[in-house]
């Protein structure tokens, strides 16, 4: 019989991890839909009034439309941004971590790994990663389609508002990990996490509410202009991603596997 | 769960229960060797995958123990239907389950794929695999952990003949030099290469022990007495023993005879062969097959 020997390289998790967002074409297509709604939001911010006016072409109607500044084309990219890129980022992320969706490959990670969280943390970690580089690129398209089509956006703005997605995909990702944890069904937990990202929204008519929670990030025309703090929503955002991953992960771990 | 170990048994476990309502294991107390093929046989149902499942530590049983002896070290669990990451190819498959058990056998991926049969694709992604390749790829990847104890629930079940005698050979052989524990539903592969069998019913076990003991002890004295034709002279003379229970001619060449017990029959027949003057091709005893002891031993011995 063969000698054993510890195993010290090869195919470790983190690398599956990046196969598996490369192979699969997770990362592109994520990338796509950021650099979609980039490119495409100044667009429109930009040819609004253009766009409003034909669609209104009647002697009874006449609708004026500010003209479009920066801030524009920045904050419609983030309203995009926030809604559907990161609806598409939590799909991802929870075909990543349900290790347990299906029984017989679940057997084979728990059977050869007893310490579960050094599988989970490498696939949350690179989903989220994945996430915000496709989020930071989108939104270096928009800025950059906004300078074309509208002017220069405030730097510190842009830096605000990337500041305010990173946290709130943090967030969100975090309470679809949870929820992947608990539920185990890729399809259930998605359309959870999805409802719960549209859900959130309410949240704004709730100012001193909002305040207090990943919803106060998404008053983006207050965040670019810098005229709203940001501190207790960040600090909302990064304890609920901290909880919800560290119960996701205790869950997981502690969970018996079924059928 | 834990429990004193015997000596050479790999797994002791002792009154396991995991209660699916009336299905799953029921109080089952089992020993598996540490060496050799120990095949688990049982009807759908019998709780032959909760088994293998508990000893894997998936799932936490209801009560009794479970008592893994510290020489096993590694244990390696292949299911049925083996899952693997569809975008890896098969040689990533081995490397990525060796990093995740922190075990790897000093065999090569090339070496390891051969021998399971997978010898040309280890650079294919596997989602292209067939059944049969997945379930190869499935022993393959546990290979590679180079477990001490080795559990495969139906490795041969997506097989073709020809792939199922590889198998099964290949199985054999590493029962030579590890424990391999499988459980099957053709009893004629088990009857191949099991050296202990276990048998359970209604999640518990009916019978334990070596394939040659089982079979023994389904045994009936019945004969089979091949002649040149005259069967139906041999019959009647047969007949006229007070040991005999039944004679009767099958054909004119094959007479089959049950005597009261084996040393009857040991001790009769032949000399009633001799003094009937009737010409004997063969005079062989009708032993049953594993299908037909397992048959009996079920009827015979599940719990109500």
């Amino acid at each position: 019989m063969n000698a054993p020997t510890i195993q010290t390289s090869g195919l470790s998790p983190w690398r599956v991890e990046w196969l598996r967002v490369w192979r699969t074409r997770r990362l592109i297509g994520l990338l796509f839909v950021y650099a979609f709604f980039g490119f495409g939001d100044p667009l429109l911010a930009r040819y609004m009034a253009q766009i409003i006016g034909s669609a209104t072409n009647s002697a009874q109607i006449h609708v004026t439309v500010a003209e479009p500044i920066p801030a524009d084309g920045m904050i419609g990219y983030m309203g995009s941004a926030m809604q559907i890129g990161l609806m598409v980022g939590l799909a991802m992320l929870v075909s990543a971590c349900a290790i347990d969706a299906s029984y017989q490959l679940a057997i084979f990670y728990r059977t050869r790994r007893a310490d579960l969280w050094t599988l989970l943390v490498p696939r949350l970690t690179v989903s989220l990663i994945t996430m915000t580089a496709g989020f930071a690129l989108g939104m270096a398209a928009a800025w950059y389609e906004t300078m074309v089509l509208i002017g220069t956006p405030s730097g510190a703005g842009v830096l605000r508002l990337l500041a305010a997605g990173f946290c709130y995909q943090l967030a969100f990702g975090g309470v679809a990990f949870l929820l992947t944890a608990i539920l185990r069904s890729v399809g259930n937990t998605t359309a959870i996490a999805i409802v719960l990202v549209l859900l959130s929204s309410i949240l704004t008519t709730w100012p001193s509410v909002a305040r207090w929670s990943p919803v106060g990030l998404t008053d983006y025309a207050s965040v670019y202009a810098g005229t709203t703090g940001l501190g207790t929503a960040i600090v909302a955002s990064l304890v609920i991603a901290a909880v919800a991953i560290g119960a996701g992960t205790t869950i997981a771990q502690h969970r018996q596997l079924e059928r | 769960m834990s429990a004193p170990m015997q000596g050479d048994a790999a797994i002791v476990v002792s009154d396991l229960v995991k209660d699916f309502g009336g299905t799953g294991l029921l109080g089952a107390s089992l020993t598996i060797p540490d060496r050799g093929v120990t095949a688990i046989i049982g009807p759908n149902g019998a709780g032959k995958t909760t088994f293998f499942t508990i000893v894997t530590g998936l799932v936490r049983p209801d009560s009794g123990t479970v008592a893994i002896a510290p020489t096993v070290g590694a244990l390696a669990y292949c299911p049925d239907t083996p899952v693997f990451e569809r975008w890896l190819t098969a040689s990533e498959v081995l490397d990525q389950s060796a990093s995740l058990a922190r075990r790897r056998s000093s065999a090569s991926n090339a070496e390891l794929l051969a021998r399971c049969g997978l010898g040309e694709v280890g650079s294919r992604h596997v989602g292209g695999f067939s059944r049969g390749m997945t379930q190869r790829l499935g022993i393959a990847s546990t290979l590679v952990t180079d477990p001490r104890l080795m559990i495969l629930d139906e490795p041969t079940s997506a097989l073709d003949p020809v792939g199922r005698r590889e198998v099964l050979a290949l199985l054999a052989e590493l029962g030579t030099e590890r424990g391999v524990i499988l459980s099957s539903h053709s009893l004629a592969d088990v009857e191949k290469i099991a050296d202990t069998v276990i048998i359970l019913a209604k999640g518990r076990v009916v019978f334990q022990g070596a394939l040659d003991a089982l079979l023994r002890q389904q045994e009936r004295p019945v004969w089979r007495i091949r002649t040149h034709g005259r069967a139906a002279d041999l019959a009647p003379i047969l007949a006229e023993n007070p040991n005999t229970v039944h004679s009767e001619a099958r054909s004119t060449s094959e007479t089959v005879v049950q005597m009261r017990t084996m040393a009857d029959g040991e001790r009769d027949l032949p000399r009633m062969l001799a003094e009937s003057g009737i010409p004997i091709v063969e005079m062989v005893l009708d032993r049953p097959d594993l299908d037909d002891a397992f048959a009996a031993i079920v009827a015979e011995k599940s719990p109500r």
